[in-house]
């Protein structure tokens, strides 16, 4: 019975979506955002119910290559879902009341398959299945740009948005069918306890596959690109898939290769130095101005790092609550820079001490020392990050911390954070930037760094990698195709030279020759005829053959 | 002999009646001479259906007639789950492109040629796949090539069709005499023109002479096959070609290539020697599919670049077939398949394309979509079924092939380099339908819709593609089971 209410409401979280596309497209009665509404607000109750049901895997009749499809009921990813469809919720909620927000067909239709195939990424236990479903949802974070079809640079999004999500699914796809080969299932839970019995290097390929996959989806530096673009072409309830679908996709993705990650205390190591300096990397780059990020995709890559960082820090049964914080963050920051909801001027500052803090908490028996002081440089760095962002009206306009001198003498901050942060930036700005050695390097290496990798490589990248391919396409059409074809014209060219030289020697010639000494011969046996017929003939001379005719009778008779 | 055995030669006996019936009827008008080209395909697909039942019951129709008794020839054919796959995918392509036919100009003139020809071309390649005669193998292989090089040559486009036919002719035909050399040496050394006298045979030669062979059947097939850098026939031969017969071409005869590396070097000698050449195999898989890739970038002429991107995937199927292992090779299989449906879509969308514009410069075409929905909707799908997206057909083969390359154990680095490599079908793909179909309407005089004899041949393959992609159990299960007719239980 239990398991039959199971089935019930997930056939009902999977093809509610599917039904209410059908429904909006066969009898467009009613107005699609409000139905919207009812629809998002049955399917959180669905995911409430099941997530009171237990954690339990369901065997489904259905397989797929020959592999059954298994579900995998778990706290955690159905309270991330939970998390995720309440922040639709309320971005529809807020789009009923401000028309500026309104949601088209087009875009109904697309989430709607998102939060079908969103919702089989979470719960799959199948690693195939799972990962057809992030592919699906890439594809619609990608789709969801192109609104207008005379438009080629929504085009031009569309193409990054969907080659950056697809770079990283091959990734993982990689890392997948690396751990396939030993795990010899496609069982999640057993291809990821798979991982211990693989060889370091082997590990460490799997472990760099499923890391570039989450940091892509996630918007961590050096892949936030993708983020950013779909940030600027796309409202604020479509932004829904890529921002808040996709990132926590991302979250769970990297939640499900903790045990990976803790096999090996280099790993830590790894992930934590990848923390660090992505987050080092993400604020270089704002300070000098070189990325235009929206003040959501930032703090994401900021948060994403923060998040790396903990992976590595703590082992914890509660991670499920820090990713929820962490998604929370988000959303409260996407609502602010919407102006969807007015916040409390310091919330945005408050609230990672209140996460952080939360967590450390939580995980208070296990924590060394040292540990606890990272997590303060941490949860202070990421607040420090927050009041700076706050202090600018637009995130593009140029270097963050001259900007900020002039925002506070503007707005005269008397609170003691800001006055403290002051100093800190003015230390910070004269004696570590001001030093023309120190700030020339720093520039120098992150302008080197960001003309090869971000502007080179990513930014511009799937452009310039389209350039070079280009170059490098048309250097193969020009010298291997080209030559290629010149040989094969020089080959065909020789053969026909030599099949017109055999045929005229062998053949015309031949002929031409045998036709002339044919015509010879005849002509001259003519002439021989005529010469002969010309002759008289002489009788006087008969007398020898009779002779021999007479001498052979002769001769038989004797 | 059993009523289906008599049965099996009807799939090469039909089409030749339709032949005759056509070049008896010379002056038949083209619908006419389409309906008994596509009556006689037709049988030949009803009775590879119904001989299904047998099949999975036998695991094997066969049926033997003496020919030349003192050569030990016979006319003998085999249906197994490996010739099933290939023969169905021959037959559904050639109906495919009879029927796209009707919509377009080619064949107009000289019709039941036309038509007779195409029958020809499809019965060689079906007669290729049933055979089990080396001798009847050979007829077949040669007659599937000369019914092409005529097709190119007398309704082919442009003023260097002959050239173009000649070209064709002559590099796959090259490839015809080195497999001819094999299967002459293997014919004199064991005696027989029984493939399956050879299979149980032709690991007796001697080690050296297994490899010769194998060298010379992978690369006489490769050149089938297409594959860098032997494929310089096919851009110009799939161009010049009109565009039922490059869809043929592309989508049906590649393949051929596949099914002779799989049924005599693979089904014949031991796994040992074969093993020498799998990681120059996965390599030639990678360096096509990658020049492939990047040809398809820096064409302009549709027709071209959808032509090298055959090149590119036959790239894949080969990287299969490299791994030597199960999955690897089943994805291969299943790849064959599955780039056959998705070429044929693309084929025929291209021709609508041209012909709706009259244009085949992606320079002077654009904004497509807006003017022609639901076509723009089948190129969008066919590229991204290219493309390896789920839950479109490719994306399993790849899976199996990619996986297969991780199995075998012979390089990780060439299948990473292979699997990332695929992102390059996503970029020519994009770039493909973001020109054509995106922007503003080029040129500007456009016909209001596009032809719907063309049209509705083209969305039905595009169902049959996602039908295909979501059900991949059934082709999953002949793939498993036309490997096990080669390898037995040795894989």
């Amino acid at each position: 019975m239990r398991f039959n209410l199971i089935s019930i409401l997930i056939t009902i979280i999977f093809a509610l979506p599917l039904l209410a596309i059908i429904f909006d497209i066969v009898f467009k009665c009613c107005e699609t955002t409000t139905f919207f509404q009812y629809e998002i607000g049955l399917m959180l109750v669905a995911v409430f119910s099941l997530s009171l049901m237990g954690q339990q895997d369901i065997q489904t009749p259905f397989s797929f290559m020959q592999s059954s499809i298994t579900l995998s009921l778990a706290n955690t990813p159905l309270f991330l879902i939970l998390v995720v469809l309440l922040t639709l919720f309320i971005f529809v909620f807020i789009s009923i009341k401000h028309k500026n927000f309104s949601l088209t067909r087009y875009e109904f239709i697309l989430i709607n398959i998102a939060l079908s195939f969103g919702f089989i990424a979470f719960i799959s236990g199948q690693f195939m299945i799972r990962y057809i479903a992030l592919d699906v949802v890439g594809l619609l974070a990608a789709l969801i740009v192109l609104k207008h079809l005379n438009e080629s640079i929504q085009f031009k999004d569309f193409i990054v948005i969907f080659q950056s999500l697809r770079f990283g699914d091959l990734c993982l796809l990689a890392s997948i069918l690396m751990l396939n080969r030993y795990a010899n299932t496609l069982e999640i839970s057993q291809m990821i306890s798979s991982a211990s019995e693989m060889s370091n290097p082997g590990r460490t390929w799997v472990l760099l596959g499923f890391l570039i996959a989450v940091m892509i989806k996630i918007g961590i530096w050096p892949f936030g690109l993708w983020l950013r673009r779909a940030r600027k072409s796309t409202g604020a309830v479509s932004f829904w898939i890529s921002g808040f679908l996709m990132s926590a996709l991302g979250f769970y993705l990297l939640y499900r290769v903790i045990p990976i990650i803790n096999l090996n205390k280099s790993y830590e190591l790894l992930v934590f130095i990848l923390g660090l300096t992505t987050m080092a990397m993400t604020l270089l780059f704002q300070y000098l101005g070189l990325v235009k990020h929206s003040k959501f995709s930032f703090l994401s890559a900021i948060t994403g790092s923060i998040l790396l960082c903990a992976i590595a820090l703590i082992q914890s049964p509660f991670f499920v609550y820090y990713l929820i914080g962490l998604l929370s963050y988000r959303i409260f920051i996407f609502l602010d820079e919407e102006s969807m909801i007015k916040l409390p001027k310091y919330l945005g500052i408050g609230l990672p001490f209140v996460i952080n803090g939360l967590f450390i908490w939580l995980n208070a028996e296990s924590i060394s020392i040292l540990t606890l002081s990272i997590w303060v440089f941490l949860t202070l760095s990421w607040a420090f990050t927050v009041w700076i962002v706050n202090r600018r009206k637009l995130m593009h306009e140029g270097p963050i911390f001259s900007e900020i001198k002039v925002d506070l003498s503007r707005y005269g901050l008397a609170d003691m954070i800001s006055r403290g942060a002051l100093r800190l930036n003015e230390i910070v700005e004269r004696d570590f930037f001001s030093n023309r050695l120190t700030g020339n390097f720093l520039t120098k290496a992150a302008l080197w760094l960001n003309q090869t990798l971000e502007v080179g490589v990513l930014s511009q990248g799937i452009d310039h990698l389209g350039h070079w391919y280009e170059k490098i396409a048309n250097w193969n059409f020009k010298f291997i195709e080209g030559r290629l074809e010149m040989i094969w014209t020089w080959v065909s060219r020789k053969l026909m030279q030599l099949s017109e030289g055999t045929l005229s020697i062998f053949e015309k010639d031949a002929a031409e020759k045998a036709e002339g000494l044919m015509g010879n011969a005849l002509k001259t046996l003519e002439v021989y005829e005529e010469n002969v017929l010309k002759k008289r003939l002489r009788w006087d001379l008969a007398w020898i053959p009779l002779l021999l005719i007479g001498l052979l009778i002769f001769l038989t008779v004797a | 002999m059993r009523f289906y055995e008599v049965l099996l030669p009807g799939i090469t006996v039909f089409p030749i009646i339709g032949v005759v019936v056509l070049l008896i009827w010379g002056k038949a008008k083209k619908s006419q001479a389409a309906v008994i080209g596509i009556i006689s395909e037709g049988l030949a697909l009803i009775i590879t259906l119904i001989l299904l039942v047998p099949l999975r019951r036998n695991g094997v129709v066969l049926f033997t007639m003496p020919w030349i008794p003192n050569m030990s020839i016979s006319f003998t054919l085999s249906l197994n789950w490996l010739s099933l796959v290939f023969l169905l995918t021959e037959i559904l392509v050639t109906l495919t492109a009879m029927i796209y036919s009707l919509g377009e100009e080619t064949g107009e003139k000289m019709s039941s040629y036309y038509y007779a020809l195409l029958l020809l071309f499809s019965l060689g390649m079906s007669g290729t796949t049933l055979a089990e005669d080396v001798f009847v193998f050979y007829i077949f292989w040669e007659l599937m090539l000369l019914a092409s090089v005529l097709l190119i040559l007398i309704w082919g486009h442009g003023k260097t069709r002959d050239k173009v036919a000649l070209k064709y002719f002559i590099i796959t035909h090259l490839g015809s005499l080195m497999v001819l050399v094999c299967l002459i040496t293997l014919y004199v050394n064991i005696g027989s023109a029984n493939i399956s006298v050879w299979m149980d045979q032709a690991q007796a030669l001697s080690s050296n002479t297994q490899i010769f062979l194998i060298l010379f059947f992978i690369i006489g097939f490769s050149v089938k096959m297409a594959i860098f850098p032997l494929h310089i026939w096919l851009p110009d031969a799939h161009t010049v070609a009109p565009m039922p017969v490059t869809i043929i071409l592309a989508a049906a005869m590649l393949s051929m290539g596949t099914y002779g590396i799989l049924r005599f070097p693979f089904a014949l000698f031991s796994l040992e020697n074969i093993q020498s050449f799998a990681i120059w195999m996965m390599i030639a898989g990678l360096l096509s599919e990658v020049y492939g890739a990047l040809m398809a970038l820096a064409e302009n002429d549709i027709k071209r670049i959808i032509a090298y991107s055959s090149v590119s995937q036959m790239g894949y199927i080969l990287f299969g077939l490299g791994t030597l292992t199960s999955r690897g090779m089943q994805g291969a299989i299943m790849h064959v398949v599955y780039h056959a449906i998705v070429k044929a879509l693309l084929f025929m969308v291209v021709g609508i394309v041209i012909d709706v514009t009259g244009e085949r410069q992606v320079q002077k075409i654009s904004g497509l979509a807006r003017r022609y929905p639901w076509l723009s909707v089948c190129a969008a799908i066919g590229v991204l079924g290219i493309s390896g997206m789920p839950p479109l057909g490719i994306f399993n083969s790849e899976w199996m092939i990619f996986a297969g390359g991780f199995d075998s154990g012979i390089s990780t680095v060439l299948t990473v380099l292979t699997l990332i490599g695929s992102l390059l079908t996503v970029v020519y793909g994009l770039r493909f339908f973001g020109i054509v179909f995106i922007g503003e309407i080029k040129p500007k005089q456009l016909p209001e819709k596009t032809p719907r004899s063309l049209l509705i041949p083209t969305m039905a393959v595009t169902v049959f593609l996602i039908i295909e992609g979501l059900f991949p159990g059934p082709l999953l299960s002949w793939a498993i089971k036309g490997l096990a007719n080669i390898f037995g239980g040795t894989l």
